[in-house]
């Protein structure tokens, strides 16, 4: 089954190492809950913001999760130190949507998808069919893995912290982007496929991208 | 408009197989243990698996066993969709713990998705998802499978929730306070905590009725917005997940006869789900079985489901390990029951306030 979705906003941001303007204080005023926020927590309000999303259904994706927390836990039982009931917390792989729904008092229906190399084509779908019962809804991914020791395990020359927001809605009229490129330089595997819709989008037409559930 | 029917499933629980998980369900035989040797000077009561079969093929054996038992000769035309909360978390402690290094842990091997090709590469689906959003995961799974089954986008979809206990759950919820050193009691006055166990549930979801396949009849969600960790006091997100569930199985809140509760034996989560309980149904029927097989995490949206699926086939209620001294007036079941089980509900609540909640029916209902 296939529909077609118009992509009504977008934003990226992304840095080899860690972005530095996530505009956190504008953002996230209350202190208390901005110092608890993970990496991809920021990264996730910082691009609601930038797409202008506030409430409604959200379909988030990440294949690696908060893996600054997992590795946090795992130092801190290897090492017979205690571990950190707000890393625990934020270990979770819907901690950035979830941060994102108490900031903005959004109560509606969030999904998480981790699917690998595959993980923002599958939110693509997922919100496809979030689109059979509502008007709009805010997909993105993310992947944040600035963590110590990376360096041990990525074995790919991937910016360390990337994300990729867009706004949709369903429409009938016919796509005007079709996705074949999929690979490119820096992006991590599970953020190609948004990335390469991402980089076909124009602000001056309207951009309509066509997507089996 | 199509429906979605389950026509086959299994389970691998602290209990064993499918057979006797579900024995023990109905005859309160609980399988979780204590341990004292692995938080020092602290005593854990959780679920793990007998060691001489790997969690990888449980899964697969699980897997198989629903696959004998469906009218399908192969997964080729099944979507799979997975639900875990750790993926492949304790295959990189093991690897971590004894090389204290990140070296060799593969991270494909890692991820949640870690599940799904494991799967894949015995069985070989039309294609594959998973879904993570921590103690909904499998809800959420089986919400999505019961969406695409009615747009008739697929004929069958498998959906798998598994987490294998790790150290970062055992650890993690002991940070937080809230595990028990003995069985869960659930909706309990000076209750302990909860009991984090592995285990593994699977469900072939149909467009098309088999003899006695019961209907996923209805899917609801919500998001507290409140706290990444505690449930909203005020019970709404909970309240709302129940009521877009009713609403979207076209049924009214006194239609249902047994409540399968998220019930973890935390004293947030459980004041919670019994208020919202209250609220909504008038003395309906409920239990929580994790006082037996213990909190699965990401699969226990999927095991309950089966057990829900369960009580409707055998119309027994199933019980709760220990009903006595409620903190809240709600109708907990003490022993299997016999009962006329026309529409049961399974709520399922996890960190970030994520919530979901399930409506299950038999065949042969008017409305469904």
């Amino acid at each position: 089954m296939k529909i077609n979705v118009e992509i009504v906003s977008y934003s990226l941001i992304n840095d080899a190492v860690k972005i530095e303007n996530l505009n956190e204080k504008e953002l996230v005023p209350k202190m208390m809950i901005r110092r608890r926020l993970s990496r991809s927590s920021k990264i996730f309000i910082y691009l609601a913001s930038e797409t202008g999303f506030k409430t409604g259904n959200v379909v988030y994706g990440s294949a690696y999760g908060e893996l600054i927390d997992s590795v946090s836990i795992l130092e801190s039982i290897n090492n017979k130190t205690i571990v950190s009931p707000s890393s625990f917390q934020n270990s979770v792989y819907n901690t950035a949507a979830s941060y994102h729904s108490i900031i903005s008092g959004n109560k509606s229906e969030i999904s998480t998808i981790s699917s690998g190399d595959n993980t923002s084509h599958t939110i693509m779908k997922e919100a496809g069919l979030v689109l059979q019962r509502v008007d709009e809804v805010f997909v993105c991914s993310i992947e944040a893995m600035n963590f110590k020791g990376v360096e041990k395990i990525n074995r790919c020359d991937n910016d360390l912290e990337y994300g990729i927001a867009f706004v949709l809605r369903k429409t009938n009229d016919k796509a005007t982007l079709v996705v074949d490129s999929i690979s490119e330089l820096g992006v991590p595997k599970s953020l190609e496929w948004m990335k390469s819709l991402y980089d076909l989008c124009r602000k001056d037409k309207r951009n309509i991208v066509e997507i089996e559930l | 408009m199509s429906l979605a029917y389950i026509t086959a499933t299994a389970i691998r629980s602290v209990a064993g197989n499918t057979e006797d998980t579900i024995d023990a369900i109905f005859n309160k035989k609980c399988n979780l243990k204590i341990y004292d040797s692995i938080i020092d000077d602290k005593k854990v009561c959780i679920g793990k698996f007998p060691q001489e079969i790997t969690f990888q093929q449980l899964l697969i054996d699980s897997v198989s066993e629903v696959l004998k038992k469906s009218n399908l000769s192969s997964f080729h035309n099944t979507l799979l969709l997975v639900g875990s909360s750790v993926g492949g978390m304790a295959t990189t402690e093991k690897i971590f713990f004894k090389e204290n290094s990140y070296s060799s842990i593969d991270p494909e091997k890692h991820i949640i998705n870690a599940i799904a090709t494991i799967l894949d590469d015995k069985f070989k689906f039309k294609s594959h998802r998973s879904y993570s959003t921590a103690c909904t995961s499998s809800a959420n799974a089986l919400k999505t499978a019961k969406e695409l089954l009615v747009l008739n986008a697929y004929e069958n979809i498998l959906v798998v929730g598994a987490d294998e206990i790790c150290m970062t759950t055992v650890f993690g919820f002991s940070s937080l306070g809230i595990l028990s050193d003995e069985p869960c009691t659930p909706f309990k006055e000076n209750r302990k905590g909860m009991n984090v166990a592995e285990g593994i549930g699977v469900l072939l979801l149909q467009n098309k009725a088999t003899t006695d396949s019961i209907i996923l009849a209805g899917a609801g969600a919500s998001s507290d917005a409140y706290h990444i960790a505690n449930p909203d006091p005020s019970s709404n997100g909970a309240k709302q997940s129940i009521f877009n569930s009713l609403f979207d199985a076209n049924i009214d809140a006194n239609q249902i006869d047994y409540i399968n509760a998220h019930g973890t034996g935390t004293g947030a989560n459980d004041l919670v789900e019994a208020n919202a309980i209250i609220e909504i149904f008038d003395n309906v029927s409920v239990s929580s079985t994790k006082s037996i097989i213990g909190h699965t995490l990401g699969a226990a949206g999927a095991i309950e489901a089966i057990i829900s699926v369960e009580v409707l086939k055998q119309q027994l209620l199933a019980p709760q390990l220990d009903s006595t001294n409620k903190e809240k007036k709600i109708n907990l079941i003490d022993y299997k029951k016999d009962a006329e089980v026309h529409y049961v509900l399974s709520n399922s609540f996890a960190f970030g306030g994520n919530n979901v909640s399930l409506v299950f029916g038999k065949k042969n209902e008017n409305k469904c």
